[in-house]
This record gives structure tokens, C-alpha cells and sequence, in this order.
């Protein structure tokens, strides 16, 4: 038994990593397209279902008029529709998680959520608050044993927008630096992003309103996909 | 016409059936054996095979073609590098245009002509060969399309040449050259010839009929195909065939029309997929992209699109 998922994140740092050069929409999408976004909701829907994560299939996303999403498309009810529409059915996946932060619009999860329930591909909505990088700074024990990052940030749902991209950011800099005079080969950001994703704690992250919320529209959703 | 055509083993294509309709479009991405269908088309003209026209080109191989038309009459080819195997005695007669609009553009030989040749060379000569009420009636739907110009008309180019001119319309006394005329004006003229060619084809396969063509013009070309497939325009009805690029050309054809062409990864041979037209969710899905089969095609959910 397996899984076919597609994915739409707002930025290719989370989604499509630095190609852009993807399979076709609905093909499965090879693992080095993988992005931080893959890796954390491969985990999460493991976690909530009896599915191993090595059974979950990403694969790739529709194109809107041949050109690949911008995050912008994704809070456009019209443009969100169509990504979530795969016309053939052999290609069309069996949920769809749509990732867009918070960005201290409260309403968006349930905007998001009224404007496409009704369409015939499942679909779990992510809304991270108030952005994707405070569920990857979330655990900081990993963030602590990947990026040699010391003393206590701030609680991640209580930073103001873009603090939680702008600290990544800083402490992955400061890591590629550190890696560039103890490692022959630097890590790259996209890997940073993506060993965060595969290796921190879920529990712990549990303590996130928002990424609790994800986890329970999954758990729900994929009852859903498990009855007859 | 052709209601199903099944190909084995010629180039990419080591076992597709396509069903056909009056007017048929093939939307795929470079490489996907667009073209391939219509040189198995072709080779009812073949005088010999080569290896390279062999699925893989495995030696052992035997091509086969075979096509069905719409009273139940079928038509086959069987071959393989040594030659011909299996052979009805006809075939449905097919022509090919990849037209090339420098070759258009050419003066020809004055001499009598009523075909267009594979890349349009010596169109002026199947223009030329009209009876002077049909260069009018070319004419005038031609001016109407481009109306820039007030009419054309083939001109000698010394040497027992001659070529197109082109009137200006505001200016009478102004003729163009064809060096003056772009890309699409003169493939525009070639496609209006189609429905004036003697003997009509039984079928026309054109590459990128949209090269060059405002897509404004795209619906007027689809219309003029269309007549001459339902055999409203010209002595009978002509199958056509499109292979394009174009989601625009697929604004004014029907889904049930089109077929999407793709290379399975496991094997590299060329699957073909239609519209799943009479899947409850198609018009739904459709309907998402307001009604906009291009749209919905460049969307890649259908098939038919590039990818890694």
C-alpha cells in the first residue's frame, strides 16, 4: 500500500528544493526534488497513520498556464482550485497538503480550508504560525545537534513575522561557515532545511497550536482515506 | 477516414492505438512521437525501410500498421527491414506539411500544380493553377484574415519564374514581395489553398499549424480545417490532423479531439491518452479552469506536457 501525495509550499526552499526542472504533474517526483516541507509531512503523516513513510509518494505538482506556483497562488481561491484539481484520474494523487504561513492572518487556515473543501481531491491545509521556519526551529534540541546553535530562543508561535526566518537563516549561515574550516564539503542550506525536517522531534513539536492542528486534519483526513 | 489507426513497432511507437475523429490534435512534448504518427502515416510511400524507423531498432522486428475507416474498411502495412511483409493494396493517402516558409517564399517555375508540397515549395504554381474565380474567392478570405492587404496575385519573376505579390491596402500601387511578408501571412495562404487541391488527400497531417499566427487567427484556421474535414469546403471531406504546442489552438477544439502523447519512463515508448471525457469528475475538473482546455492542458493534469 502506498501513498500518493502532492504538495504545494510557498517557497521552493520547502517544496521543490533548487530545481525547478520537475516530472510531470503526477509523477512521482524523484527524492532529491524533495524539500524540507516533504520531509516534515512524510513524518507527520506516518506518525498519524499506520503507513510507513517509505509508502508515502510525492509526487508532482500541477503548473498553472505551464509555469510552476508561487506562494502568492496558493491564497487565490481560483489559482488554489485549479492546483488541486488533477483532471485525470489516474494522475491524480490521494491528498493534497497545501502549506502557506500564517503571516498573523488568523482566518487563513479556515479561508483556505471553506474555499476548497468542497472539491474532490482531499486536501489538508498547513498554516503554520507564523511561518514554516518556527516548526523547524520548533525542536530545539535538533536545532541545537545540526546547526551548534547555543542559549534558548524565544517560544516559535510567539516571534513576531519572519523572526523564525530570519533566526534560521542567521544560525544556518553560521553553521555553513563553521562547516566550511571542519568539513570538506559544507552542508547547503536546502540540506540544513532538510536534516532539521527529518530529524526533529514531533512531541515536541506537538506543542505548537498550529502544527497540532495540521496533525489532527491529517489524522482526520486520512481516516477518511482509510475507510471503504 | 481513419477511425482507429494502431501502430506497432515503427520508431517510438511499439504499440499505440489512436482513435481519430474528423479533426484530430496531438498535443505532446518534443520528442513525445507526435511526428512519428504521421510518418507511419507516410509510409504507404515508403519504397524501403530502414533500420532506424524499427521500434529500438531490434533487426528481428516487423512494423505494423493498420487502420480502420469508418465503413469498416481496413487497410495494412507490415514491414520490416528486408522489405515489405503484409500489404492491403491501398491505403488511405495521407499528405504531410511541415511547411517551411522560406520555401514558400520562392519563386517556382511557371508549371501547372495542384498539390502543395511537403514543405509548400511551388505554392505559387497551386496558386496560379485555380481557376480565376477560385484565386478571387482565396483572395478575398485571405484579405479578410490579413486585411493589411487589399489583395494577391502571382506576379512573372523573370527567368520563366514567378512568385506571390501582395497589395498594399492603403497604398494600391504598393505590391509586396514575399521577403516582405512575414512567417505566418504566408503560411496562412498555404493552409487556404488546402480545400483547393486536386486530387484531395484522404488525409492532411500538419506540424505547428500555429507557427506564426496571431492567436486571433487560431480560431478562423481551426474553422477552415474544420470545414475541410466535414467536407463543408473542397470536393469531399479531408481527415485533419494537428500536431501542436499550441494551448491556444486548443481553445477551439473539442476535449474529445485531442490526444495527449507522452514517453512511458519505464520503457520510452509513446503512450497516448485522450480526454476522460466521460469521467463524471471531467466536466467538474473543466469547469475549474473555466472551461479553458488550455489551460487545463498546461496544467500538465492531463498529460501531454515536458517533465524531468
Amino acid at each position: 500500500m502506498s501513498l500518493r501525495v502532492v504538495l504545494y509550499a510557498e517557497g521552493p526552499g520547502e517544496d521543490r528544493g533548487e530545481d525547478v526542472w520537475l516530472p510531470e504533474p503526477g509523477e512521482l517526483l524523484p527524492p532529491d526534488s524533495l524539500g524540507a516541507a516533504h520531509h516534515l509531512v512524510a513524518r507527520v503523516i506516518a506518525s498519524v497513520h499506520t503507513i510507513p513513510t517509505a509508502a508515502i509518494r510525492f509526487v508532482s505538482p500541477l503548473r498553472l498556464q505551464g509555469r510552476p506556483h508561487r506562494g502568492s497562488d496558493l491564497l487565490l481561491t481560483r489559482n488554489l482550485r485549479r492546483l488541486l484539481t488533477f483532471a485525470s484520474p489516474p494522475r491524480r494523487p490521494d491528498l493534497a497538503v497545501v502549506m502557506v504561513d500564517e503571516d498573523e492572518q488568523p482566518s487563513r487556515r479556515k479561508d483556505l480550508v471553506a474555499s476548497t473543501q468542497d472539491l474532490p481531491l482531499r486536501s489538508v491545509v498547513a498554516v503554520p504560525v507564523r511561518e514554516f521556519e518556527a516548526w523547524l526551529i520548533g525542536d530545539h534540541a535538533s536545532v541545537r545537534s545540526l546547526l551548534g546553535v547555543t542559549g534558548s530562543p524565544p517560544a516559535p508561535e510567539t516571534m513576531a513575522r519572519r523572526e523564525a526566518k530570519r533566526l534560521l537563516t542567521n544560525w544556518m549561515e553560521a553553521a555553513i561557515a563553521a562547516d566550511s574550516s571542519q568539513r570538506a564539503e559544507p552542508r547547503t542550506v536546502q540540506q540544513l532545511r532538510a536534516h532539521l525536517a527529518q530529524q526533529c522531534d514531533l512531541t515536541t513539536l506537538e506543542r505548537l497550536a498550529a502544527f497540532q492542528q495540521f496533525r489532527e486534519d491529517l489524522r482526520h483526513r486520512l481516516r477518511e482515506h482509510s475507510s471503504p | 477516414m481513419i477511425r482507429q489507426l494502431q501502430i506497432a513497432n515503427f520508431r517510438c511507437l511499439r504499440s499505440v492505438t489512436l482513435n481519430l475523429e474528423p479533426l484530430t490534435v496531438f498535443v505532446g512534448a518534443n520528442a513525445s512521437g507526435k511526428s512519428s504518427v504521421f510518418a507511419a502515416l507516410m509510409t504507404s510511400r515508403f519504397v524501403w525501410f530502414r533500420i532506424e524507423d524499427i521500434w529500438q531498432r531490434q533487426q528481428g522486428l516487423t512494423s505494423d500498421i493498420q487502420a480502420t475507416d469508418e465503413r469498416g474498411g481496413h487497410f495494412r502495412r507490415g514491414f520490416g527491414v528486408n522489405g515489405f511483409g503484409e500489404a492491403t493494396t491501398t491505403f488511405p493517402e495521407p499528405m504531410v506539411l511541415q511547411l517551411d516558409p522560406q520555401a514558400i517564399r520562392t519563386s517556382s517555375q511557371l508549371e501547372p500544380m495542384h498539390r502543395l508540397s511537403p514543405n509548400g515549395a511551388g505554392m505559387v504554381n497551386v496558386f496560379a493553377s485555380l481557376p480565376r474565380s477560385t484565386r478571387d474567392e482565396v483572395a478575398h478570405h485571405y484579405c479578410d484574415l490579413v486585411p493589411m492587404f487589399a489583395d494577391i496575385d502571382a506576379r512573372p519573376a523573370g527567368g520563366g519564374a514567378h512568385r506571390m505579390v501582395f497589395q498594399d491596402r492603403w497604398r494600391p500601387e504598393i505590391w509586396y514581395e514575399p521577403n516582405e511578408v512575414s512567417d505566418g501571412s504566408m503560411l496562412l495562404l498555404a493552409f487556404l489553398l488546402l480545400p483547393y487541391q486536386s486530387p484531395a488527400p484522404d488525409i492532411v497531417a500538419i506540424e505547428e499549424p500555429e507557427r506564426g499566427l496571431h492567436p486571433y487567427l487560431m480560431g478562423q484556421l481551426i474553422g477552415a480545417l474544420r470545414k475541410l474535414a466535414n467536407g463543408e469546403l473542397g470536393p469531399r471531406p479531408v481527415q485533419v490532423l494537428l500536431a501542436t504546442h499550441s494551448a491556444e489552438l486548443l481553445e477551439f477544439v473539442e476535449p474529445r479531439e485531442v490526444r495527449f502523447f507522452h514517453r512511458s519512463k519505464g520503457s520510452g515508448e509513446t503512450v497516448v491518452e485522450q480526454a476522460p471525457v466521460d469521467d463524471p469528475s471531467w466536466l467538474k475538473s473543466l469547469r475549474e479552469y473555466d472551461d479553458s482546455l488550455g489551460d487545463l492542458w498546461l496544467s500538465g493534469g492531463l498529460g501531454g506536457v515536458p517533465g524531468r
